[in-house]
């Protein structure tokens, strides 16, 4: 049966303007989680609900598990205030998790913004998949957007990997001016990447990842995104994280962000 | 040494009906089952109301669905559901061989509808009561009706008249008189009363001058209707014969305990479950710790103890 767990905030590091990175104990989260779940957690006992985060990073040696955030709210500012050995109340790991790329296939991670939390779980899944030649795929390519370049968060370890996001900024502060879409859409049209033999993952706001499933309809790419909601219970019972879909048949229907995703093949959602 | 009270007994019958605690869920916050059993050990809920079920399949409100507001939320999920039959053939089977007391919720557009999803249901094994939604703010007609105490008292006559299982009338506070809705579902023929259901509210995003829910207004539940879920059930109490459950912000032990003391039967827990999705369970415990801590003995010494 699942239990909430009392997660222990090990420490908190603030990576941007707003941005934090925290680490919190928890040895079942930490060695449960895979990439593209979120953990649901209670900022303090004055809060009525919990907020979603995906899970950053994980270390089941050691117990722990992270998150990335940006303070939008009383709820995160509160979280990032949390003292060092605070107890947070958390539920986790919930929902689904990215599917592995078919054989053979090279996995192309888009991100904006903090979108690039579970993105960088996955990259690091996927480096793991490589080396270990269980499956048969190529490194991941990783492409990440931001507002302007002081936004760019460098993804946790991915650098000791030698995995180099590809980045793109809104004001061209840092790489390719435009969305991590537009710039996935200039690395197909210069030859870079090959449709036919990638699969996309994304994560970020909305109207970017209908961008990009609009993109992959475009070049038949296979893709997988990552949605965001407002999510009051994070189990699957009120029914608020909704997103507009397609049913297995083809008919309309809301699915609930929590519980059939958040990670969602990008063809059974309607943007 | 502090004196040790025995362990207090919780079980409660209400409309005929036997529960091992006054603590059940509250419609549309404990799903159908499936997602709360993940969570929580069934036995131990005192009850279990199923999300409302409609005739034909609803799809339910465009997101936003729900906002947090100061201590509570408003929600306007629009009753999404699939179905009588699809609840009947996917998620009835495993609400019946759950250990716990299974009462279905119903909604209709109209009084035709309630008289025959509950004679739909009276055909189902397992189903220990049916409760009336007649009270969803968030879907046209659904206060409307609700708020007539003619309406009500007739639809809950028909109903009555179509089946033999025990009916609960939920109620809304959407209304000047609540305490005239109660008389009409008691002289109807309702086994029991649930109230309050949410009460109409709004929020509004003052950047985009947006309102917050795609449904513009929303049903207000949490602990920032307590006060008035406390008082309506004190009024209903007061007014009918039959049994009351109190619903309204519980979100604790204690807060189920006030409840009973005005003279609830039993309490329905319903947003302190998008908190904790064992809530139900840990508000029985804390009842039963706080019932120990008092020295009270059975729930029914609880009941009614108003001292005015």
């Amino acid at each position: 049966m699942n239990r909430h767990r009392r997660a222990t905030l090990v420490w908190t590091r603030r990576v941007g303007p707003g941005i934090y990175h925290q680490r919190l104990a928890d040895s079942l989260i930490a060695r449960k989680a895979r990439a593209g779940q979120f953990v649901h957690l209670l900022p303090g006992p004055e809060h009525l609900f919990r907020r979603a985060f995906s899970v950053y990073a994980t270390d089941p040696d050691a117990g722990t598990f992270d998150i990335l955030h940006q303070v939008l709210g009383a709820g995160t500012r509160c979280l990032a205030r949390q003292p060092v050995g605070a107890v947070v109340d958390t539920l986790g790991p919930l929902g689904n998790s990215f599917s592995p790329p078919p054989r053979g296939l090279t996995p192309v991670l888009v991100g904006g913004g903090l979108g690039m939390a579970p993105l960088r779980l996955w990259a690091l899944e996927l480096v793991t998949m490589c080396r270990t030649g269980r499956k048969k795929i190529h490194p991941p390519v990783v492409v990440l957007g931001v507002r302007s370049r002081n936004l760019a968060v460098t993804p946790y370890q991915l650098p000791m990997l030698r995995l180099r996001p590809h980045w793109a900024t809104d004001d061209g502060s840092r790489g390719f001016q435009g969305t991590s879409v537009g710039l996935f859409a200039a690395m197909i049209d210069r030859g870079e990447l090959e449709p036919a033999q990638i699969v996309a993952y994304g994560c970020g706001p909305e109207a970017m990842m209908s961008a990009l499933a609009h993109l992959c309809a475009t070049h038949g790419i296979r893709c997988e995104v990552s949605l965001e909601r407002a999510m009051p219970c994070g189990y699957g019972v009120c029914m608020g994280c909704v997103v507009r879909g397609r049913g297995a048949s083809g008919y309309e229907t809301y699915h609930r962000v929590c519980r059939d995703g958040p990670i969602f093949d990008a063809t059974s959602i309607v943007f | 040494m502090t004196t040790r009270f025995p362990k207090p007994d919780l079980s409660v019958t209400v409309a005929g009906v036997h529960f091992a605690t006054p603590v059940l869920t509250a419609s549309g916050t404990a799903g159908t089952g499936e997602e709360i059993a993940a969570w929580c050990d069934p036995k131990k809920l005192g009850g279990m109301v199923t999300k409302s079920v409609s005739l034909e399949p609803r799809p339910g409100h465009p997101y936003p669905r729900t906002v947090e507001t100061a201590a509570g939320m408003l929600n306007a999920i629009g009753l999404q559901n699939k179905g009588v039959e699809v609840f009947i053939a996917e998620e009835l089977p495993r609400l019946r061989a759950m250990p716990t007391r299974v009462i279905v919720n119903i909604v209709g557009n109209d009084q035709d509808e309630y008289v025959r999803l509950a004679q739909r249901l009276s055909d189902e094994e397992g189903i220990d009561a049916l409760e009336l939604n007649l009270s969803c703010p968030n879907v046209a007609r659904g206060i409307d009706n609700g708020a007539d105490p003619t309406w009500v008292g007739q639809c809950t006559a028909k109903v009555r008249a179509a089946t033999g299982t025990p009916i609960i009338v939920k109620l809304t506070p959407n209304t000047a008189d609540i305490v005239s809705l109660s008389r009409a579902a008691a002289e109807g023929g309702a086994d029991a009363i649930s109230a309050i259901n949410t009460l109409v509210g709004m929020a509004v995003n003052y950047n985009t001058f947006k309102p917050r829910l795609a449904n513009i207004t929303g049903g207000l539940s949490g602990p920032a209707i307590k006060p008035v879920a406390l008082a309506a059930v004190y009024r209903i109490v007061k007014a009918v014969k039959i049994p009351v459950i109190g619903i309204g912000g519980i979100m604790s032990g204690t807060d189920a305990a006030e409840f009973l003391i005005v003279g609830a039967l039993a309490v329905q827990v319903g947003t302190a479950h998008f908190r904790y999705p064992d809530a139900a369970i840990r508000i029985a415990d804390e009842l039963a710790a706080y019932m120990q801590s008092k020295g009270i003995a059975h729930v029914s010494d609880l009941i009614g103890r108003l001292d005015v």
